[in-house]
């Protein structure tokens, strides 16, 4: 402990009030650029897993529908629609049809039951929350929509409801079918349904919701297989 | 350790603090551009599946389309099909922004060959301008194979149908066109009917057609209610069969309510006996019984009633009973409610009438001929049990009745009396035994000479399993078509000359000549 001076010690000064000043400044503004970075980091990850969830929302609605009614079905005999043909009724913005798809955990395994898959946008409500894509189940086979039926959210953000603005908005299913003279013609408002051709589903959502909109917009088509046989 | 050196260190330096905020910022900066390539990789992942989606669209529009409309001229123009093909298709992108994709398609037709029908490749690429760049742009291919070799059928009508889409009139009439591509070719329309269970009803061939559109005319008077399949194929002259197009419908003609006749009623000890003119329906299902204890206040008391008549037994002496009947067919008709009666039980009591005497069943070719004799004790009325459920309350005075029965099937009978007082003893049981039904020749001739017209017979009795085919054969004006040892029963004759198709349904119990006029 030689080299242990005691007149060094007294000479040490310690910290000046203008050094920790200074020292604290920059302490304080290198932690504020910490936080506001670990804010903005949390920030983008809350945006970006929103944004997946709606983009795997739409993808697996587009999905489903494209499956199911690829493969609609009338119903057999004894069933309140039997005789009618698989797609039931359809509009710019609802199907109904009948399929033997199942509900996940339902006991109805190869029943064909009345299926609907309708688009719910009230644009007055400014909450894209609201505006959703639903499937409906005749879940107590009576052979009409009622309460008693199972009703899920497929999807949710959809805007085609306000694309490309709220008077001219954008149909969910546009529909190929043949006219009375035989002729393929398309619309929103097939005069028979029993006459579809195919079934165009445009689904348009908004993956950034809540700020600047940035739209996903999935087009695609489906040719029911069993209209011929009912 | 040189503590001195220790002791004269006194913290960071400003330097020092502004290089290491400064080497922090480098840090930070470059993490950015990470941040940026996620975000153009997830936009770069949303295009690509928007292009999936898109050329799914496409692939699926080419399925509906005639094979002969699958080019690559129509693929690309812009308006053909109503617009839904063309080589670009432009998606919103949000705030008003859109972005456009390109759509190219390759069409390689192959011809076919001795065994393989014609066939279509048709591959759809999906890509888009600027960034991302498309490496990775999705191609779909579809092959489409000619399925058929004969005249595509594009739709088949059953009609006429009221509000509920029920075939509720006959003749009924069936339409089916082809395909625009297919009219010239088409040389005929085959109409086939058959019943739920997949029996053929009948066939239909229609040879002439007004810009590719067949009807067919059905008379369906004899066809039962029910569900029917309805199918159409096209052919060629070459006899080349297109699609069969088919669909089902409900068959329900009659919408007449079934109509009681009259209604009697008279008490009894301790009962409420009636009986009823039994219904001339011939579709006749059951019977329903409506009673109160409040005039015009009735409600349905016994359904499903099978029997013309009914002794209400569960009744208090002292109160008055009103009733009213009505009938109900098997296609659900529900006849009017016949006049309200009303009576109140008896309350003397007296012998009941004696056992109807003589009681004799007899066979008289396909009727059951039941007689007696008066019971003693002034019966009011007769009660006739056939195989243990009533058939029918006979006439008081003429004591005998004639039950229709045809050969196929035995039957047992017996009879009791009832009178004010209640029900004589049931007589012995007697039966009818099923017999061999007589046999006779059916000729049907036809006023055409040539071509030769063709004739099928059908036997339609309800106790067959199912309509009995006694084979088809042909007729000309000079030469009738004819089957002997043709069993008793009811048949359909069916007439086909040169594509006009006429039936008749005829209750055959003697020789007989059918006569079909073209």
């Amino acid at each position: 402990m030689r080299g242990l001076d005691i007149r060094q010690l007294k000479q040490s000064q310690g910290i000046t009030l203008v050094e920790l000043m200074v020292s604290m400044t920059i302490m304080t503004v290198v932690m504020a650029m910490l936080v506001v970075t670990w804010v903005s980091l949390q920030s983008s990850e809350a945006v970006t897993v929103r944004s997946d969830q709606t983009r795997s929302d739409v993808r697996i609605a587009m999905a489903r529908m494209c499956r199911e009614i690829r493969d609609v079905q009338s119903q057999a005999a004894g069933q309140p629609l039997d005789g009618e043909a698989p797609i039931i009724y359809a509009s710019a913005n609802e199907i109904d049809f009948t399929t033997s798809f199942n509900d996940p955990g339902a006991n109805k395994a190869g029943q064909i039951l009345l299926t609907r898959y309708y688009y719910v946008c009230n644009s007055a409500n400014n909450d894209p929350t609201t505006w959703c894509i639903y499937r409906q189940r005749d879940t107590n086979q009576n052979g009409v929509f009622d309460t008693g039926d199972r009703v899920d959210q497929i999807a949710d953000d959809i805007v085609n409801g306000i694309t490309p603005s709220t008077g001219s908005p954008t149909p969910m299913f546009q529909y190929s079918y043949l006219d009375g003279s035989g002729t393929l013609q398309t619309g929103t408002t097939p005069p028979d349904p029993a006459t579809i051709q195919t079934v165009q589903i445009r689904i348009m959502a908004d993956v950034n919701p809540g700020h600047e909109p940035t739209y996903m917009d999935l087009v695609s088509t489906v040719e029911p297989l069993n209209m011929r046989q009912m | 350790m040189r503590m001195q050196a220790h002791l004269r260190t006194s913290g960071f330096s400003m330097v020092e603090l502004l290089v290491t905020v400064i080497l922090a910022g480098i840090v930070f900066a470059s993490m950015v551009p990470l941040f940026i390539s996620a975000e153009v990789k997830s936009s770069g992942d949303q295009m690509r599946n928007i292009a999936l989606n898109l050329a799914q669209d496409r692939i699926e529009k080419v399925r509906q389309l005639d094979f002969d409309q699958i080019t690559l001229a129509n693929l690309q123009s812009s308006s053909f099909a109503n617009s839904q093909f063309g080589t670009s298709w432009t998606s919103y992108s949000g705030g008003g922004a859109t972005k456009t994709y390109s759509i190219a398609y390759t069409v390689n037709n192959v011809a076919a060959n001795g065994t393989n029908p014609a066939y279509v490749v048709v591959k759809v690429v999906v890509g888009w301008a600027g960034k991302p760049t498309p490496n990775y742009t999705p191609a779909l291919q579809i092959v489409i194979t000619r399925d058929y070799a004969g005249p595509q059928i594009i739709s088949l009508t059953v009609g006429p149908t009221n509000v509920n889409g029920v075939v509720n009139s006959t003749p009924v009439t069936l339409t089916a066109r082809v395909g625009a591509a297919d009219v010239a070719s088409t040389a005929k329309v085959v109409f086939s009917i058959f019943t739920q269970s997949g029996s053929v009803v009948t066939t239909i061939t229609q040879t002439s057609g007004s810009s590719g559109v067949y009807t067919a005319s059905w008379d369906a008077s004899s066809a039962a209610n029910g569900i029917y399949a309805f199918q159409a194929q096209a052919y060629t002259s070459t006899s080349s069969a297109g699609n069969a197009w088919s669909r089902r419908a409900t068959l329900q003609l009659n919408t007449a309510p079934p109509v009681l006749p009259t209604v009697h009623i008279g008490a009894g000890y301790h009962f409420i006996g009636f009986w009823w003119t039994a219904s001339t329906a011939t579709d006749l299902a059951y019977y329903q019984v409506w009673r109160s204890t409040t005039s015009g206040a009735e409600t349905l008391y016994y359904d499903d009633m099978l029997s013309p008549g009914f002794n209400d037994l569960n009744v208090t002496v002292g109160t008055t009973y009103y009733y009213q009947v009505r009938a109900v067919d098997t296609d659900g008709n529900v006849g009017p409610l016949s006049a309200q009666l009303s009576a109140a039980p008896g309350t003397t009591s007296g012998a009941v009438p004696g056992a109807p005497g003589s009681f004799n069943v007899t066979r008289s070719n396909d009727t059951a001929v039941i007689t007696w004799t008066a019971s003693s004790g002034s019966p009011a009325g007769y009660h006739l049990f056939r195989d243990g459920a009533i058939l029918a309350m006979p006439d008081v005075t003429a004591r005998t009745y004639t039950d229709t029965i045809g050969y196929a099937t035995a039957h047992t009978y017996y009879l009791v009396a009832s009178s004010a007082y209640g029900y004589s003893p049931a007589t012995s049981t007697k039966q009818v035994n099923a017999a061999t039904p007589p046999t006779y020749t059916m000729t049907v001739t036809v006023n055409k000479s040539t071509p030769a017209t063709s004739v099928n017979v059908v036997q339609i009795d309800s106790y067959l399993t199912q309509p009995y085919d006694w084979s088809t054969k042909s007729a000309t004006s000079s030469s009738s078509a004819v089957w002997t040892g043709l069993p008793y029963g009811t048949y359909k004759v069916t007439a086909a000359w040169s594509g006009t198709i006429q039936s008749q349904t005829i209750t055959f119990n003697s020789a007989k000549t059918v006569p079909f006029t073209f």
